[in-house]
Formats: structure tokens, sequence, C-alpha cells
């Protein structure tokens, strides 16, 4: 049996295409306690799908007064409003605790090469911290070669569902830096293999709350063919052990 | 124990079992499923409680529907007293050949017909699916639906398996109202749900069913709000799906015991007893 649960993502936030299940800081934590989840890493609708820097600092608000439990993730762009600062941009993360970036390359139309963000993702590689990517927004070249050039990096494949495992078990094969988040991890018999394959310590317990309710990832937490040692791993130990290995 | 902390500990059902509503034998090019075996599809079962299922497979959705159906009746025949199988038809082919694969899976041991009007490429209310609701209703049989609302991803063209089409379908065949119909999936996305929650309030033989949930963003407790706990039925998508996902979904949502149950097993189960499927 688990013993509890760190949400490894989730959001607070309006979606224009949808009045969903919740949308504010409050809520979030009330589901959370509603479905016994301790903790989680969090981030801001706005920041995704409407302006990055703008809802990276309102999250940075809503969930101030829940940072025990609440771990904000910005959503990163290259945000040429902040002047081409980098060490600013840097320095903004550390002195507020961001140990963990989403990025949407297709969505918001950049590359993930040296010559578009590669200041950026060095100053990441530095601080070993935690990429979100969703398979349906990256190319896979794209995150192969991400993986590839910045191996201190830990990339989470987020939302990943049942699509994409031809192309996902030969970069889990290739590179250690690639985690899956469970959210949407649908494949029939998909977890046991993920498992035998490359190791519980490749995989993080998440909801995508409030978009998805929560009941799907625990059961398939709780129904893997695993250990308790190893669906603890995957509740909640590789997702602290992944922050606590942050630089900032 | 109750229902969720049966699942909370990953324990099998027993009291009640589950009965599935949407099973799958066979695999599909379209995507990498570890193990399609009969064998592993039992044991999955197995590990979940699933007593009973509804079953088809994936080859006669995607390729070619006398392979499929014929594999998915010799399973049936190796475990009759777990799998229900239904004939898969495909309206790209003649009536007189679609009717002649009734004819062998009913005289076996089908207990309805299941349709993809998306892999198909025929829209739901068609005329070519006539053939489809005339048998059912001749044979007593029921019907399962994929069913998905909505335009193609920026393409502007709408889909053909939405649920929106059943109520041209239904006023065609107005003794179909008296046919049990699985709108699989439910229609998949938000907006579908809202249709095949209407139809299923409106029409006391349809059904709404539960896998294919996470494009729709909306909790469960919301949808049995819309629906009704007699109108809904669990579906896995076993084969393609893990079947945990929906089980959690249903499980720990925010509806009683009661609730549960009888969308876990009791309202297949009305349906699979009701059935007087005609050989």
């Amino acid at each position: 049996m688990v013993d509890k649960f760190f949400d490894a993502t989730c959001s607070i936030g309006t979606y224009a295409s949808q009045e969903l299940e919740f949308h504010t800081v409050q809520e979030l934590v009330s589901n959370m306690d509603c479905f016994g989840i301790e903790s989680a890493v969090v981030h801001h609708n706005m920041a995704v799908y409407h302006d990055a820097a703008l809802g990276n600092y309102k999250l940075l608000k809503e969930v101030k007064p829940f940072r025990e439990r609440l771990f904000p993730s910005w959503v990163y762009e290259p945000e040429l409003s902040w002047g081409g600062n980098l060490n600013k941009f840097i320095n903004e993360m550390q002195l507020n605790g961001i140990k963990a970036v989403r990025i949407y390359p297709t969505a918001h139309k950049f590359q993930i090469t040296r010559w578009n963000v590669g200041d950026v993702f060095d100053a990441f590689d530095d601080a070993r911290l935690l990429v979100y990517a969703d398979p349906w927004d990256i190319d896979f070249s794209m995150l192969q070669s991400a993986c590839e050039t910045y191996c201190n990096i830990k990339f989470i494949l987020t939302n990943p569902s049942y699509y994409f495992q031809r192309m996902l078990y030969p970069l889990l094969n290739m590179y250690p830096n690639l985690y899956v988040e469970l959210s949407t991890y649908l494949v029939f018999g998909g977890i046991d293999e993920l498992i035998g394959k490359f190791g519980a310590d490749r995989i993080l317990f998440g909801t995508g709350m409030p978009f998805h309710d929560p009941g799907g990832a625990i059961a398939a937490t709780a129904y893997a063919n695993a250990s308790d040692e190893q669906k603890n791993q995957i509740a909640y130990g590789n997702l602290g052990r992944l922050l606590n290995d942050v630089k900032f | 124990m109750t229902i969720e902390e049966r699942v909370r500990r990953g324990l099998p059902f027993d009291n009640p079992r589950i009965i599935d509503a949407h099973i799958h034998l066979g695999g599909t090019t379209l995507v990498y499923t570890p193990d399609i075996s009969l064998e592993y599809l039992i044991k999955s079962m197995d590990r979940f409680g699933i007593e009973k299922c509804v079953i088809s497979h994936l080859a006669a959705l995607s390729q070619d529907i006398t392979y499929g159906n014929r594999e998915v009746f010799e399973a049936v025949s190796k475990y009759p007293d777990r799998l229900n199988g239904l004939a898969v038809v495909n309206p790209n082919y003649s009536k007189t050949r679609n009717l002649e694969e009734l004819d062998n899976w009913f005289v076996e041991s089908a207990v309805g017909i299941k349709i993809h009007p998306e892999l198909h490429g025929y829209p739901l209310d068609g005329a070519d699916y006539n053939f489809v609701w005339e048998t059912a209703i001749e044979r007593q049989s029921m019907i399962l639906i994929h069913s998905w609302a909505g335009e193609y991803y920026r393409t502007g063209l709408v889909s053909k398996c939405g649920p929106e089409r059943l109520w041209t379908v239904l006023e065609r065949y107005p003794e179909l109202q008296k046919i049990p119909i699985v709108i699989g999936h439910s229609g998949g996305i938000h907006e579908g749900y809202v249709t095949a929650a209407a139809l299923a309030r409106k029409y006391p033989h349809i059904y709404c069913e539960t896998c294919g949930w996470e494009f729709s963003f909306t909790w469960f407790h919301r949808f049995v709000e819309m629906a009704g706990e007699d109108k809904i039925v669990f579906g896995s998508d076993s084969g393609l799906h893990n079947p945990a996902y929906t089980l959690g979904r249903v499980a720990l949502s925010k509806i009683s015991e009661t609730a549960k149950q009888k969308i876990l097993r009791f309202n297949m189960e009305k349906v699979l007893s009701n059935l007087k499927v005609l050989r």
C-alpha cells in the first residue's frame, strides 16, 4: 500500500475552452486533502495560455500560503521581455525557489536548440532543474537532442498518453535523465513494462488536476505490479529525490 | 471494505465483481501494447476483479472483420463465462457480406454488434448503417458504438461518430428505443458527454460508457450528475488501456457506494440479463 502521494503535475487558473472542476489554489489544496495527496508541483494556466511572466508571478502570489505543500513550477518561453537579461531571470528563479519548469515548444513556437535557448538551458543544466514537456507539444527528435545535450536536466514527459511508446522506449533506454509522469499513461500493461524495463525510479506519480480527476493515477499506482517500496518510489520518493538534487 | 479502500490497496473486486462493457482482444499498429494475448487479458481481468466483459477484436475494427470476429468468438468459446462477444461490421462492405458475417456470429454466441464509424470513415447516421439497427431490432441484441464528438483538430471536419448523430437514427427507427445501446467513450470530449448524457436521460435503454475519459476534462461525479447513476456502465478499453485508470476514476469519485456498485456491475448486468438474442 502506498504511504503518501506527491503529485508531479497539477495546475491552478482557468481554461478558456471549458469550465474546469476548480481553478483556485484553495480548491486545489482541498482536493489534495480529499484524495490523500500530501504535496504537489503546481503551475499556473495563465502562464501556459496567456502570458508566461504574468502567470508565473501570479502563481507565486497564490501559492504563498501553502508553500510547505506546493512547489511552484514556472512556464519558460524565450521571453524577450526579460530584455535578454539571463542572470536576472535565473536569479528570480533561484530567489523564488523554482526547481521545475514547463516548456511548450510547439505552442509557444521555439526550439530547444543552442541558437534559440542555449544560454538558458545551460543555466537549467547547471542548476539540475526539472523540465516538463508534453509529447503532444514536443517533437521527439528535439527531446532526444535536449536529453543528450543537457544531461543534468531531468526531463519529465508529462501527460504521456498511450500513443508514443515506440519513440519513448528508445529514449528511456538511452537517457537516464528522462522520466515519465503517470497522469495519462494509459497503456495496457504499460506501467508494469516500464518498471520491468527501466525501473520504478524513472516513473513519477502525477494527476493533471484540475483537468483530470486524480483517482485514475492513484489506482494506476496502487495496481502496479510492483513491491510496496517501488510503489512508494513512484508515489512520492522519486519526485522528492529529483527536487532535492536541484542546485537552487 | 469500501470500494475506494479496495482500489487504494490495489485489490481485485470480489463483492460485487465488475462487469466491463468495453474490452478488446488483439492489437493495432496504431499504438504499442506490451502483451495482446488472450491469456494476459484474462490475467488482467482477474487482477482487477472483472468477472465478465463485452469484447470485440481490434483487427475487426482496423482491418479484417472476418479474421477479427473469428478470433474473438474462439476466445469466447474458451471462456464462455467471462467473455460476451460482439460481432464487428464494416459499412464499407456490402450489406450482404455484413449480414452473412452477423448470421455466422449470432448463431455462434454474439450478444450484439460493435461499430466504429471513425475507423471505418463512415457517419454513424449514414444509410449504410441501417442494416445494423434493423438487425439489432430483429435479433434483440445490444449495440456498442465508438463515439467521439467535435471537429477534427484544425480541419473543420465534423466527427463521423459524434453521439448527436444518434438522435436522427432513433427518430428513423423508433423500435430502436427498446434495444440496449452503449455509447462507447460517452462521446469522448466534454461536448460529447453532454449529448451522450442527454440521450441516456431521454431513452431508457441507452447507456453511457466510461473509458477514454482523458480528453473530457470532466470529473466523474459531474458526469454522474449529468447522465444519472443508473445510465452509466463501466468500460475499461482493456487491450488498449490500463483498466486501473477508469476504475480509479469511478472508485474514488464523490458519489455514493451504491452508485459505484451500479456503474461497476449492476447496470451492465441488467443490460446483459435482459438480452434475448435471437439466434
